[in-house]
């Protein structure tokens, strides 16, 4: 008999040892879970297909998408339109009106849940690198399904075709030729193909899986495949709107189609150097990228800046696009500092907001330090262009150098302020109603920098007066003012007689050039009533590290108002483009400006992570409401 | 042969009215004639319209015809949105658009005559308001008072920057734009003398352009007495032009232009020929209308002389073979597409402005035509009656090859074509193959011919 204590320590040691066992196989449960869910629910065509393929899509829930689209309150409102209505009278519609009952009858269903039964298990689409066969797998809700389709559809193909020109046998399973390539139906998998080769692939699989036999490496054994899905797919609820979900192997890419050797040219455009160039050299490096494309989006989420808030309005859905790609601060060279920074790396500012914000752009660049390694980055010519554009610049800022001195004295924090102009009763108004714009920047030594800037701007309007009396136009009359803490330099340019009181007064009745100073802010702007309001706009409070690299955003809603500006003339340039009459004209721009205003808003930004780089797109519609 | 043909005109019977027999039919290859060379062209219901009227009261029609008020407002609509872009070449793809769908085509040709009389180019001017200015005003006046039109030109801010008279000042008289006005707007050479240039060209000291407005500035003025063309005075410019206007030579020198524009490139209209007409318009207080209505009904126009004697200027062929199929298209590559065949609207080479004639056809013209034609058809924008040119000609019944060749012959075609072509190109169109494709070649085929180079 054992004492009580031992008998206790044998239970304390029982449960311990349970406990551990258990915990262990709630890891190897948890840990197989994942591997199950990667390799063999969300990959159960990556396990088809043949470890080769350079591209890979999948759409695993094809019910939701066709549900997000169908069943949008927006789908109502476009059938309702005139040119919609005229659409569905036209004899490609009535084809197509036959071709679907066709299939609807054959299928014995509805078109839609024909369609949904038939994708219920997923589509999925690849692409071979060494063959270039492209690969298009089909799993429907289950063979009864498949073999319907088979029967009624598929078998359609043989139709007017001696048997043997029609079909294939490959192990016994039929595959039906096609124009390039052949369909076959394997259980619930529909397998549909451009070469053979791939497609011979598949149907071992498949054939072999069925037989209980040992398959061969796959694309779901790729390495890449499965750290992209594991590292952009989120388990949350949220993963339910990832509808579609794609692969690129950039590292298979890049050595067979010598891709690098075109991302390494040198570039030829400093604007596109500044958009895009530390994104070229990511690719340059990145071994995969992964693309997702959410429905059901709510709202600019993620997005900078105090008109996120205000996005969020109630019926507003729509798409997000994500590229996501591995990311490493070492793949990026030192000439191309200027686009992420180093330490601390880079974040856009946050904007301030004004009435009427079309479009607004934060980035991170260090656009002197690009100017500054010009000759690492451009080819010659372009240099060329540089250097005499900075020999103008350095005179028009009294010698001082343009790229070290004055490009030099801002903080790379830069932001781009698109907004609708309020004409009002102002007199004269320009036929052609342009939208505002300004940029927004921070000075590093305000003190200094005001006064030079300042002079500038006076020695600049100076400049264009001379010009512009030259030529016969306008002159700009300058005005300076304080404004709160800081100051305002306008200019405005003062009509003849005949535009005084015009409504349709030329386009330079657009620009009120002006700049404006408050605090370490530096706002230089195409009129006063912009640079003012954002001078005077508060930002709001936000954590530096929080954003992203570059965030755009633009609103649909208020691009649709500037348009509506101008329909007149949107008619006018459509009645010459098109040849077509007025009334015709009048139709087809309405119809545009009708289809702007279903759009809410579009976001982009660029968010540099520790180890990943994320580009997302963001496209808000609302309810045509 | 071109000394024959001249010779063949009797001056005394030329232009007499014609008076149509079954030899010599009102038809519609003669109505189709009447409404290339009156405008640009025409449709087949305009031609059945025209076909049961008298031809006098087709041309009384073609010259009266009015622009409705609603039309007018468009276009001046069109106008503005084209000025406001401040890009002067919207100006050329606005009056392209107004050649296409003007219900006065008469007006609109005429004012393309007096802008190749009058030539302005907006490529040194560059002022899309000046020329737009200009080509009102030689709309406003393009049937009417000759003499009033060159006393409202010679104040043309548009016409005085062309010629470099932006500034004359008395102690340096600018003889260029006074040598224009003797040579190229009223006598032609020959009809005047060095001396006349001269003091001309004192009248117009004083006349300037200051930021887009004409100003007569008095202390630049010579006010001193001139003798001009014989005549004496202290002429002032309106004087000075009025000396010009009035001489008989004037209205020989237009009607000889407008013979050559409406009628025959070739040869030159004798004296004898013009005589009649400037007569007519001397005696009308130098109206252009009457000349105009006694040149579209005689007997000249619609004889073997005139017909197919002129060859088509790109306006003439594009807006043309538009116009007659009931066409529409982007004006802004179709103003372009004519500048490069040689005639830019608000674009003349010179202040000669376009030779004409010959001059039109060259290897490198003749191969751009027919790219032209081929652009117009295979452009998704070029709509025929807001069909496909497929289903216009089905519309119309142009249903087979030989069908649509008759069509368009009738239509775009000064004379017949051989029945061997015929029968060729009608089979291009019936042809194996994709109807569409075959029915491109077969138009494009016809309008490669020579004789649809001839209007």
């Amino acid at each position: 008999m054992l004492h009580p204590l031992c008998c206790s320590a044998i239970r304390l040691k029982r449960v311990l040892q349970s406990l551990a066992i258990l915990f262990w196989y709630g890891n190897l449960l948890f840990s197989d879970h994942r591997t199950l869910q990667a390799q063999e629910i969300e990959f159960p065509a990556a396990r088809l297909l043949p470890p080769t393929c350079v591209l890979y899509a999948q759409v695993a829930r094809p019910q939701d998408l066709i549900s997000d689209v169908l069943d949008h309150p927006l789908r109502a409102k476009i059938e309702s339109l005139q040119v919609w209505q005229q659409a569905i009278t036209s004899q490609p519609y009535r084809n197509f009106l036959t071709g679907r009952k066709f299939f609807e009858v054959q299928m014995g269903m509805d078109w839609r849940p024909a369609i949904e039964a038939l994708t219920a298990g997923g589509v999925y689409a690849a692409l071979d690198g060494p063959t270039q066969g492209a690969v298009l797998l089909v799993r429907g809700r289950d063979e009864q399904v498949m073999q319907t389709f088979q029967m009624k559809i598929l078998e359609l193909l043989r139709l007017g075709k001696d048997a043997d020109k029609a079909t294939d046998d490959y192990r016994g399973v039929t595959v039906y030729k096609l124009d390039k390539g052949g369909a076959a139906v394997v259980g619930e998998w529909l397998v549909v193909v451009n070469k053979g080769e791939p497609g011979r692939f598949v149907l071992d699989r498949l054939l072999d899986a069925q037989n209980g036999e040992q398959t061969s490496e796959t694309l779901a054994d790729n390495p890449r495949l499965l750290d992209a899905f594991i590292r952009t797919s989120s388990p949350s609820p949220e993963d339910k709107n990832s509808e579609i979900w794609a692969f690129a192997d950039l590292q298979v890419i890049r050595e067979a189609e010598d891709v690098n050797r075109k991302l390494q040219g040198s570039a030829e455009n400093p604007l596109v150097e500044m958009l895009v160039g530390g994104i070229q050299s990511a690719l340059q490096k990145t071994p995969w990228v992964a693309a997702q494309l959410m429905t059901s989006v709510k709202s600019h989420e993620r997005f900078v800046g105090p008109a996120v808030e205000t996005s969020l309005v109630s019926g507003v859905s729509g798409i997000r696009l994500s590229l996501t790609t591995p990311f490493s601060e070492d793949w990026i060279p030192e000439e191309r500092h200027h686009f992420f920074g180093t330490e601390p790396e880079g974040h856009a500012p946050v904007l301030p907001s004004v009435t009427g914000q079309i479009l607004s752009v934060a980035v991170w660049r260090d656009v002197s330090e690009m100017w500054l390694r010009a000759g690492d980055l451009f080819d010659e010519n372009t240099n060329d262009q540089l250097a005499n554009a900075e020999s103008t610049l350095t005179t028009l800022f009294a010698g001082r150098d343009f790229a070290e001195e004055i490009l030099g004295s801002f903080q790379p924090e830069t932001g781009l302020i698109v907004a609708r102009q309020d004409f009002g009763d102002m007199i004269p108004q320009p036929a052609v109603k342009l939208p505002s714009f300004a940029l927004v920047l921070q000075m590093r030594e305000p003190q200094k920098m005001t006064r030079e800037l300042r002079r500038t701007f006076q020695s600049m309007i100076g400049f264009f007066n001379v010009i512009g009396a030259m030529e016969g136009r306008p002159q700009l009359e300058m005005n300076m003012r304080a404004l709160g803490t800081g100051e305002i330099v306008t200019s405005q340019y003062i009509p003849e007689e005949d535009d005084e009181d015009s409504m349709a007064a030329p386009l330079i009745f657009n620009f009120s050039p002006s700049v404006a100073f408050s605090g370490s802010r530096f706002v230089v702007s195409s009129t006063a009533q912009l640079a003012e309001q954002l001078a005077l706009a508060i930002t709001e409070d936000s954590d530096p590290q929080g954003q992203p690299n570059t965030a755009v955003r633009l609103s649909a809603g208020l691009l649709q108002q500037v348009l509506m500006d101008n329909r007149d003339q949107l008619i006018s340039q459509n009645m010459l483009e098109e040849g077509r009459s007025r009334e015709e004209a009048e139709t087809h721009i309405d119809l545009l400006l009708r289809l702007v205003g279903y759009f809410h808003s579009v976001g982009l930004q660029l968010n540099r992570q520790s180890d990943q780089l994320k580009l997302e797109l963001d496209v808000l519609v609302g309810t045509g409401e | 042969m071109i000394e024959q043909m001249n010779g063949d005109i009797d001056p005394l019977t030329a232009w007499d009215t014609w008076q149509p027999s079954d030899g010599d039919p009102w038809d519609q290859r003669a109505a189709a004639h009447l409404f290339r060379r009156a405008g640009f062209g025409a449709t087949q219901e305009e031609l059945n319209l025209a076909m049961a009227k008298a031809p006098a009261e087709v041309v009384n029609d073609l010259l009266t015809a009015e622009e409705p008020a609603e039309y007018v407002q468009q276009i001046q609509s069109l106008a503005r949105a084209s000025l406001a872009t401040g890009n002067v070449r919207q100006l050329s793809a606005w009056w392209t658009y107004r050649m296409l769908t003007t219900p006065a085509q008469l007006l609109e040709k005429t004012t393309l005559f007096w802008h190749g009389h009058f030539a302005t180019s907006a490529e040194k001017v560059q002022d899309g308001q000046l020329m737009y200015d200009q080509n009102q005003l030689l709309r406003r006046f393009a049937h009417g008072d000759f003499a009033q039109l060159v006393q409202q030109i010679a104040k043309d801010p548009a016409m005085l920057i062309f010629l470099d008279s932006a500034t004359n000042r008395k102690a340096h008289p600018n003889e260029n734009f006074a040598r224009e006005v003797m040579e190229l707007f009223c006598l032609g050479e020959g009809r005047y003398s060095e001396q006349d240039i001269r003091e001309l060209a004192r009248c117009f000291t004083g006349w300037e352009v200051r930021r887009g407005k004409f100003r007569f500035n008095k202390y630049q003025h010579d006010n001193d007495r001139k003798i001009i063309l014989g005549v004496s005075g202290e002429f002032g410019g309106e004087q000075g032009v009025d000396v010009v206007t009035d001489q008989d030579a004037a209205p020989e020198f237009i009607v000889g232009r407008l013979i050559r524009f409406f009628m025959f490139d070739e040869p030159a209209a004798s004296p004898e020929l013009i005589a009649p007409l400037a007569t007519l318009m001397r005696s009308g207080g130098m109206q252009v209308r009457p000349v105009l209505q006694k040149i579209l009904s005689s007997k000249l126009f619609f004889s073997q002389q005139s017909r197919a004697r002129k060859i088509r200027s790109p306006v003439e062929l594009a807006i043309g073979f538009l116009r007659c199929l009931q066409g529409s298209a982007n004006t802004f590559e179709l103003a372009d597409a004519m500048e490069q065949l040689g005639q830019g609207l608000l674009y003349p080479p010179s202040v000669k402005g376009w030779d004409g004639g010959r001059t039109w056809i060259n290897s490198s013209t003749l191969l751009g035509r027919s790219n032209l034609i081929r652009q117009l058809l295979q452009d998704d924008k070029t709509r025929f009656d807001r069909k496909s040119i497929a289903e216009h000609l089905q519309s119309v019944k142009a249903d087979t090859g030989l069908k649509v060749v008759n069509h368009l012959e009738s239509l775009l075609f000064a004379v017949r074509l051989p029945d061997q072509t015929r029968h060729r190109i009608a089979q291009l169109i019936d042809g194996p193959g994709d109807t569409r494709t075959n029915l491109v070649e077969g138009i494009h085929a016809m309008c490669t011919l020579p004789e649809f180079q001839l209007s």
